[in-house]
C-alpha cells in the first residue's frame, strides 16, 4: 500500500471522499482513517481503554464501515459528516464493549450517547451486530467447514488450492464451500443445527 | 429459499461487483421479477458481508502501520497540552475569530456526546490564520493535514480533485 503524503488531498468534499470510498480507493480510506483515529483513540483512552484497545476497536469499526460502504448498506448522509458518523459508530461499539460482561463488574461506566432520530450510526450498529453474529456462528461450526470458509472467504484462496490443502477433489471443495455457507446461513436465520 | 449451487458463483460475483454491466442488468431484472431469488440473495449478502470484515480488518492493520510511518497518526503531548490549555482558558477565545465555535473537534474528554462534528468552523480558522505554517502553532497541529475536506479551504490544491 503506497499512500501520498496527504491522503486527503484528492477529496475536497464528503461527496468526493465517499466516491473514493465506494471505489475502495486506499487514499480515501487512509484519509478517513487519519482524520478519525486520533479523536477515537483519545475517547477510548479517557473511557477505560488503552491505545491498543483503541487501535483494535477502531480497525474493527473501520472494517465494518468499509464493508457496509462496499455492499451499499451505508449511503452518504447529507446531515452528517463521514468522520462524525464513523466516530459515533466506533464510540458506540466501544461503549457496548465496556458494557459487556468483560468489564461490567470492574468499574462503573458513565457515558452519554447522543441519540437522534434517523441517526446514520443506527444502521451501522445493526449491521455490526449481524457481522458479529456471522463470525460467532462460524466459530461454532465443524472444523472442516470453518477451514473451508476461512480459506475461501478470509484468506481468498482459489478452490483448486483449497482442494489441495484439504485433500479434496476440486468438485468436493466447491460442494463443501456451498454446503458450509448454506449451513452458516441456516444457523444465522435460525433454521439450522450445528453438526 | 436457498441459493442453488449453480447460482452461487454468479451471486458472489454480483456482491463483489465483478459482473459485467450486461450480466448485472440481467441479474437485477431477474431479482426484480423473482422475490424468492431476491430473498435468497439478501440472505446470502448478510453472510458474505460478515465474512468480508476479517479481511478488511487486516487491510486496516496494514494501513495503520503505513499512516503511522508517515506521521499522520501522531498523538503528541504538545498537541494534547495545547488542547487542554485551550479548553481551560475559554476567555482567551474572545481574541480569536469564530471563538464561539472554537472547541477542539477531536478532543471530547469532558463531553462524550461531541464527536468530530463539523458544524464548527475552527479548522478553517486555523488554516486561514497561518496557511503556510500549519505546524508553527501547537493549536493548529491536530487538524493541519485534514483541512482538504473543507470545501472552502484557502489552498487551491485542495479545491482541484482532478489534480491528483
Amino acid at each position: 500500500m503506497i499512500l501520498p503524503p496527504n491522503p486527503c488531498s484528492a477529496f475536497a468534499t464528503d461527496e468526493l471522499l465517499f466516491a473514493g470510498l465506494k471505489n475502495s480507493d486506499d487514499r480515501a480510506y487512509a484519509c478517513l482513517y487519519a482524520q478519525t483515529f486520533r479523536s477515537f483513540a483519545h475517547y477510548v483512552q479517557t473511557h477505560q481503554g488503552s491505545m491498543e484497545h483503541a487501535q483494535d476497536a477502531f480497525q474493527q469499526g473501520m472494517a465494518e464501515f468499509y464493508v457496509a460502504v462496499k455492499s451499499g448498506r451505508y449511503q452518504l448522509s447529507p446531515s452528517a459528516r463521514l468522520k462524525s458518523v464513523l466516530f459515533e459508530f466506533c464510540k458506540r461499539k466501544w461503549i457496548n464493549e465496556l458494557q459487556s460482561a468483560r468489564y461490567r463488574h470492574t468499574q462503573p461506566l458513565e457515558v452519554y450517547v447522543d441519540r437522534s432520530e434517523d441517526d446514520p450510526a443506527d444502521a451501522l450498529m445493526a449491521f455490526s451486530e449481524n457481522v458479529s453474529k456471522v463470525n460467532q456462528l462460524l466459530r461454532r461450526m465443524g472444523e472442516n467447514c470453518q477451514r473451508v470458509i476461512d480459506l475461501f472467504y478470509i484468506q481468498g484462496k482459489p478452490l483448486v488450492e483449497i482442494a489441495r490443502i484439504m485433500n479434496y477433489t476440486p468438485q468436493t471443495a466447491r460442494t463443501k464451500r456451498y454446503e458450509c455457507t448454506e449451513q452458516l446461513k441456516k444457523l444465522f436465520w435460525g433454521t439450522g443445527q450445528l453438526n | 429459499m436457498a441459493l442453488t449451487e449453480s447460482e452461487y458463483d454468479r451471486i458472489e460475483a454480483y456482491l463483489e461487483g465483478t459482473l459485467s454491466p450486461d450480466e448485472q442488468r440481467q441479474l437485477e431484472a431477474e431479482l426484480a421479477a423473482d422475490p424468492d431469488l431476491q430473498q435468497a440473495v439478501d440472505e446470502h449478502r448478510v453472510i458474505w458481508e460478515g465474512l468480508q470484515v476479517p479481511v478488511a480488518v487486516e487491510y486496516f492493520q496494514e494501513m495503520h502501520g503505513q499512516l503511522e510511518e508517515q506521521g499522520l497518526l501522531e498523538f503528541d503531548e504538545l498537541w494534547v497540552e495545547a488542547i487542554d490549555a485551550e479548553q481551560h482558558t475559554s476567555p482567551d477565545h474572545s481574541a480569536h475569530p469564530h471563538s464561539d465555535h472554537d472547541e477542539p473537534e477531536v478532543f471530547v474528554t469532558s463531553d462524550p456526546k461531541t464527536g468530530p462534528d463539523d458544524t464548527t468552523s475552527h479548522i478553517e480558522v486555523a488554516v486561514h490564520d497561518e496557511p503556510e505554517t500549519p505546524h508553527s502553532h501547537p493549536d493548529h497541529q491536530p487538524d493541519d493535514w485534514d483541512t482538504p475536506l473543507d470545501s472552502d479551504s484557502p489552498d487551491p490544491h485542495y479545491n482541484d480533485p482532478e489534480e491528483y
